[in-house]
Parts: C-alpha cells; structure tokens; sequence
C-alpha cells in the first residue's frame, strides 16, 4: 500500500484514496451517500438523545449544586433546537465532506486503512452536538452522570424513551497541541449510529469558536507557520491559560465551600 | 404550553415577585419531565426571556 500525498489537497487524495481501495470509487458520492444517510436517520434517534441528554442535565445540576455548596450555579446549555428538528440542520452537526476527506487523509497518513466499509467505526465524529455547561466543573459532573446513565434512568423511562440507545462511552479529551480541553461521549445507537456529544464549559466555547476558524484558515493553506506571538500560538496558549484557570477555579471553589 | 406555564406567573409591572420560586420550580420541572424534545426546547426560549437564570443566581445567593 503507497502512501497518501503528503500535503493535503483534496484532489490528489481522492484520487490515491480511489486508486487504493478501488470499491470506494467514486468516493465524492459515496461520502455524499453515506452524508445524506446520516441526515436522514437523524430525527429518530435525537429525539432519544435529546431526552438523555435532559434527563443528565437534571442530575448533574443537583449534584453540583451539593459539590460546590451552591458556591457555583448555572444552567447546562443543550441542543434541544437542533435536536428537535426534522431538516435543516446547522453546518456542524454532519461532518462535511471537505472535512471528512481532511480526516481520512490523516487517518490514512498514520496508515488507519480507513475506507468506506469501516469509516463510521473509524471516524465517530461524523454527527456531533455539544453540551455547554457553566463551568469545567459542571462539565465534569455531567461527564461523570453521563458515564452513569443506564443507572440514573429507570428501566421503563429507558425502554419507552431511549429504547435504541445502546451504550455511551465518555472520554475526557485533551489535545495538549492545541490546547483543546473538553469531555466526549459517544452515544451509539442499537443500529450502530453513533453520535459525539463534546461537553466543555462557557468559555472554552468561545475559545472553540476562534479555533475552528483558525483551524479553517490552516486548512486551506492561508496559515502554514505557528510563529512566536502569532495568532495559531497565542490561541494554542490562550486554551491552556483558560484550561489553568477553570481548575483554578475549581480548587478555590473546594477550599471555599 | 411551557411559555404560558411560566409567562402567566409573570406581571410585566412587579416582574415574578413572589412567583419566582414557583417559576423556576415549573421550568426545572418541564426540563426532567419526559415530555417532547420540542417543548423542552420552548421551556427553555421562555426561561431565557423571562431571564429565569437572574431567579436562579438570587437563589443560589440567599
């Protein structure tokens, strides 16, 4: 097996993707086809996810509202608009295509062997929505009850509300690189569909938000180098300086209460 | 449903007044319930612009 381009560019990839798995061609419209599924099998399971993701909510409140001895408060900011729609969903929720390509050519890189057949186990961020909570506090809690749901949620709420919810899995993720700090969770589905629920406070939402359009801007080329004081640098310092600063604020927040 | 449940505990003169509690009692109870994802949804909108969140901070204070 040859390697993929070095660089990315979308054309040369598809063009080693297709000459290395030949199956997958033409993989534009495989990627589209298996997009437009992905869209079109949404609404039943966000519904479910939805009332899971709800249902959390209601605990973790409580319960950081005991750990913190009422010192913290606000509410978790869930999906509920997106989740409760039937089309039209927002940008990020489907991974798009130059995306996914992008994802692929990495994967590939690190020879992952990733094609059509084994994408959706390989690349689990195809559908994605996110928890806001107040605090990195709060979305530890709520990462920790996530992890508890299937004990949390009575067997008949589970079988009449979430009945093809299969398994979630938790993770807290932390790419020291660039200063990403956040917890997800993998919420999957009895037919394999999975979702990544990211849990991250108010402030690293705002952090994220600059991150994805510098990350765009690296994509396409326009920003290759990460010199001292520059805008890749300081945004990379930036998510470890507010990381630093939510665990601050969790330390005092325990010798205070 | 969830917008007159918590809007009619508001008086555009004296705000909740002594209906705050019971208003936040409403809307916590609309986010645990089961009902649909869509009325969650309004539950929220509506605690958003009665700015129950300014309730919860005063409770949390006392």
């Amino acid at each position: 097996m040859s390697s993929p381009p070095v660089s990315f560019d979308q054309e040369s990839y598809v063009a080693w993707h297709e000459s290395e798995f030949p199956a997958d061609a033409p993989l534009l419209d495989g990627l589209e086809a298996l997009r437009n599924r992905l869209i079109g099998g949404a609404h039943p399971r966000f519904v479910q996810l939805g009332q899971l993701l709800s249902q959390i909510a209601r605990y973790a409140k409580v319960e950081a509202k005991v750990q913190t001895k009422n010192l913290l408060s606000g509410d978790f900011s869930l999906p509920l608009d997106e989740l409760s729609k039937k089309s039209g969903y927002s940008a990020t929720t489907f991974k798009s295509i130059a995306s996914i390509l992008d994802k692929l050519w990495r994967k590939n890189r690190s020879a992952a062997n990733v094609n059509l057949v084994n994408l959706q186990a390989e690349i689990t961020d195809l559908v994605r929505v996110s928890v806001v909570a107040p605090t990195q506090m709060h979305a530890r809690i709520y990462a920790d009850r996530l992890k508890l749901w299937d004990e949390l949620i009575s067997d008949a709420d589970r079988e009449t509300y979430l009945a093809s919810v299969s398994a979630v899995n938790v993770d807290a993720e932390a790419k020291l690189a660039a200063g990403y700090f956040a917890y997800h969770a993998l919420v999957r589905f009895s037919d394999g569909y999975v979702v990544e629920v990211q849990i991250y406070s108010a402030i690293a939402a705002a952090w994220r938000d600059l991150s994805h359009h510098l990350y765009e801007r690296v994509r396409v080329g326009q920003h290759a180098h990460s010199p001292p004081g520059g805008a890749s640098t300081r945004l990379v310092s930036l998510g470890h300086l507010l990381h630093l600063a939510e665990c601050e604020l969790e330390r005092l927040t325990n010798d205070l209460k | 449903m969830a917008i007159s449940g918590i809007g009619h505990l508001y008086d555009p003169n004296i705000g909740f007044e002594q209906s705050g509690d019971v208003a936040l009692r409403v809307f916590d109870a609309f986010m645990a319930s089961f009902c649909s994802i869509e009325v969650k949804w309004h539950a929220r909108r509506a605690s958003e612009v009665y700015f129950l969140s300014d309730l919860r901070q005063e409770e949390s204070d006392e």
